[in-house]
């Protein structure tokens, strides 16, 4: 097991935005124990810089019994507060990590990625980055300059020296720069890991993203498409019911005790082990092993699902969102299980069965527009039209 | 029709070798290029003799130093256990450091005292000294300009021997041309200067620097002249450093000196930020301010200063009550003078200061307010009760729509900050001067 410490930069003057940004709440928890326990999580100490305001952070610090070293030269940059930061590395490091709080919605689970990396390559820098391109995985040629590089850089404990002797032009990432030989990019299913909290609407942006984090944001789910290999055709397929999903969530009213980017994800990602064996059972055992058990249930069930009684749910619309999409194409559920039924027209039992599988998914549309107010089978194929 | 103009690219001065290298091999009496250990042997030759000169010529040192034993000093930390001396040393009795005849002095500079008790600080200089100044200045301007470069000093002139006189007699004898406004707060004849000379070089506080770019910008300047500009007198922000450069498109350096250390100490070169220490004439220690011992190089501490060839009032571990340190990692330049950080700041703060203080500084509150387009300058004060840090606001125009914006700047600054003050702004001047001054710029409490 490798000795990894992160250290959190947290001695600017949160000028853009115009509070102390490490003890700005995101949800239940501040920007900097939001940072921090990600790294805990993960096996990593956390070190965090202060520098400016330091009595807020540092008070902070000793609150959350996290590590606090003070930069008197803040305000020489942010150079200046990697170098104390690595100055403050324990003599046992292997490997360590820097990344300012402004970045606070790091996952765990990418921390858990850089460092099993680590752990089996020699990478002297391993860069996370997020590869959400749209129709097929970025080659590996193209990682360092397509792929979105996130943050935290994670490093062999032997650069703590060259950090030191550096004079800081270019900050850290011309530094590394000197490394290109030795380093690697990895990719990371983390969105979080690109977004900036500077200024007052970011933060807004940042508290409203927090609460769906147990979720995998669009991007995120464009890159488990990738890190999965998903076909071309099962991408198109997904993007034709998400289009689906997204016309009925607009019709159902804000009050609705319902996560919206639930079933936004759960009919990106409801096909991700097609061609399996029980492909919804194997699509949610996968996605929950990615690190996203919240939208595991919506896979699972997305292709036999009975109603229940009460609020339409999540992976009711994940299920009927499906059935309105044959390959690309809109379809009714009519039309849909009809022609199941014309195929095995021979076994009278496998009629019956779709038979009531048609009715089910009646059952389920008949919630829906309840919920909605709304002829779905109308507005769907009626668009389709035009 | 078009146009076509050609323009000549600005030629960025760089010296490929420390100009400061010579003045030091000169001083030391070698051609060869030197090493720091060199220096540091050769400085601590120096520092015993200043010591026994002190001793034997001056009634303080005499005093001082009475019973101790010089010849044993063998080191750095050898040399950093004798005792320290204070500012407050030489008010109380400024005679007592002398160590030559009256007659000898040519010049002698007073410095109001901070506190608003006790005499005033007065420092002897003799002419070899003065001297030896304005061959710092030539060497220091150097690492900036080239023959036949105009240099517009923003520096008060009224005495022949004040800074200004200096400097500009340092700038002639390396064929440069000074310009001198010597009123810098009139910010409109500054910029009447740089607009008929076309400087290529401009020195000033912090402060004047900035207020004659925020001006010229104001009145339509474009495309400056300029390709290097020395801050001195004052602590600068990284913020404004950074403004001047980019405003300008010029390399700023910086300069550390005190009255006390014959005005010039320190000048960072075309490469870096750290500040190159004037080696050969004053001897820096960067100390722990309770024991007085040497801390290792990168460690803050407070700055000690010997003076290692004065004759006329030499002052030995003389504590300046600013904090700074040596910086470690290597200069492009590979000049062997330690390089002082710029990042110079007051030890201890005024009683009765919050937290907060120590991050708020005149030249910070200057960095946020570039933003703003119509600021020159501005004075700030800290009302104890109740909380509140009254910031006098000088423009190049009256308008209270940017003095509410210079309100929101320095209430997102203060913000974060525990028991963080109210922010109160007065429109100062606008009739294009400032009130700057060249005393060290503060914070006064009321």
């Amino acid at each position: 097991m490798l000795r990894a410490y992160g250290i959190l930069l947290a001695a600017g003057y949160s000028s853009r935005m115009g509070r102390c940004k490490p003890t700005l709440h995101l949800g239940d928890k501040t920007t900097l124990q939001t940072l921090a326990d990600a790294f805990i999580q993960a096996g990593v100490t956390p070190i965090v810089v202060t520098g400016y305001a330091s009595e807020k952070i540092e008070q902070e610090c000793k609150r959350l019994n996290l590590q606090a070293v003070y930069n008197a030269n803040f305000d020489d940059g942010m150079f200046s507060s990697v170098q104390t930061g690595c100055n403050a590395l324990p003599d046992d490091a292997d490997i360590f990590f820097i990344t300012p709080v402004d970045i606070p919605l790091i996952r765990s689970s990418t921390i858990t990625a850089l460092l099993n990396h680590a752990a089996k390559t020699k990478a002297n820098v391993i860069h996370p980055i997020l590869d959400d391109s749209l129709l097929t995985p970025l080659p590996e040629f193209l990682h360092k300059t397509e792929g979105k590089r996130g943050h935290p850089p994670c490093l062999r404990a032997s650069l703590k020296c060259e950090i030191l002797k550096y004079n800081g032009d270019g900050g850290l990432a011309k530094l590394l720069d000197q490394y290109t030989d030795t380093t690697h990019y990895l990719p990371v299913l983390d969105s979080g890991m690109l977004l900036d909290m500077d200024t007052p609407e970011d933060y807004e942006k940042l508290c409203r993203i927090q609460t769906l984090r147990s979720v995998p944001s669009v991007q995120e789910c464009y890159a488990i498409w990738n890190a999965v290999a998903l076909p071309t055709h099962i991408r198109n397929h997904s993007l034709a019911v998400t289009e689906v999903a997204h016309r009925i969530l607009e019709k159902i009213p804000d009050n609705t005790p319902l996560f919206k980017q639930t079933v936004i994800s759960g009919t990106l990602l409801h096909d991700i082990a097609k061609g399996v064996p029980q492909h919804a059972n194997a699509g949610a055992r996968m996605i929950t092993e990615l690190g996203f058990p919240a939208v595991a249930p919506c896979i699972a069930t997305h292709s036999k699902l009975s109603a229940t009684e009460g609020a339409v749910t999540e992976a009711e619309l994940v299920f009927l969102a499906d059935k309105f999409i044959d390959g690309t194409s809109r379809c009714t559920l009519e039309r849909r299980y009809e022609e199941k039924m014309a195929c095995y027209a021979a076994s009278p039992e496998v009629v019956k069965a779709i038979q009531q599988k048609l009715l089910q998914a009646q059952a389920i549309l008949h919630k829906a527009e309840l919920a909605t107010g709304t002829d779905l089978t109308a507005l769907l194929t009626k668009e389709k039209r035009s | 029709m078009l146009n076509l103009i050609e323009e000549s690219p600005k030629q960025q001065h760089v010296n490929r070798i420390n100009p400061l290298d010579a003045q030091a091999q000169q001083d030391m009496r070698t051609e060869a290029p030197i090493s720091q250990a060199q220096i540091e042997a050769w400085q601590l030759g120096k520092l015993k003799n200043v010591c026994s000169y002190a001793r034997e010529n001056g009634t303080f040192y005499a005093e001082h130093f009475r019973g101790l034993d010089f010849q044993h000093i063998a080191s750095r930390e050898d040399f950093s256990k004798l005792p320290r001396t204070t500012a407050a040393d030489i008010r109380e009795a400024p005679l007592k450091f002398l160590c030559t005849s009256q007659d000898d002095i040519a010049r002698i500079v007073t410095l109001a005292t901070s506190g608003s008790t006790g005499n005033p600080k007065r420092i002897f200089f003799t002419q070899d000294e003065l001297d030896e100044t304005i061959a710092f200045y030539n060497n220091g301007m150097r690492c900036l300009v080239d023959a036949g470069d105009t240099v517009l000093a923003l520096l008060p002139a009224p005495k022949p021997d004040s800074v200004g006189t200096l400097l500009a007699e340092g700038l002639r004898s390396l064929g440069a041309k000074p310009v001198l406004n010597q009123d810098p707060d009139n910010v409109s004849a500054s910029l009447a200067l740089f607009s008929k000379h076309a400087p290529d070089c401009v020195v000033g506080t912090p402060a004047h620097v900035l207020a004659l770019i925020k001006l010229w910008k104001h009145e339509g300047g474009m495309d400056s002249p300029v390709k290097s500009v020395l801050l001195c007198w004052d602590a600068s922000s990284r913020a404004v450093r950074n403004y001047i450069e980019k405003e300008w498109n010029c390399h700023v350096h910086t300069h550390w000196g005190m009255t006390e250390t014959g005005l010039g100490g320190a000048v960072s070169c075309a490469h870096s930020k750290g500040m190159h220490l004037r080696e050969t004439n004053i001897y820096v220690e960067i100390t722990n301010p309770e024991t007085g011992l040497v801390l290792p190089d990168g460690e803050r501490g407070e700055i000690v200063v010997t003076t290692l060839t004065r004759k006329g009032m030499p002052l030995i571990r003389y504590r300046t009550g600013d904090e700074s340190h040596i910086m470690t990692e290597a200069c492009p330049c590979d000049s062997p003078l330690r390089r002082l950080s710029p990042n110079i700041r007051r030890m201890a703060l005024p009683e009765g200061t919050p937290d907060w203080f120590r991050f708020i500084t005149p030249t910070l509150i200057d960095g946020v307010l570039t933003a703003v387009p119509y600021f020159l300058a501005q004075q700030a004060q800290y009302r104890v009760a109740p909380n509140t840090l009254e910031v006098t606001v000088d423009m190049s125009n009256n308008s209270s729509q940017q003095l509410t914006c210079v309100k929101e700047l320095l209430c997102d600054l203060v913000s974060p900050l525990y028991n963080a003050p109210d922010i109160l702004c007065l429109p100062g001047n606008h009739n294009k001067k400032i009130s700057i001054g060249f005393a060290k710029r503060k914070i006064c409490i009321v």
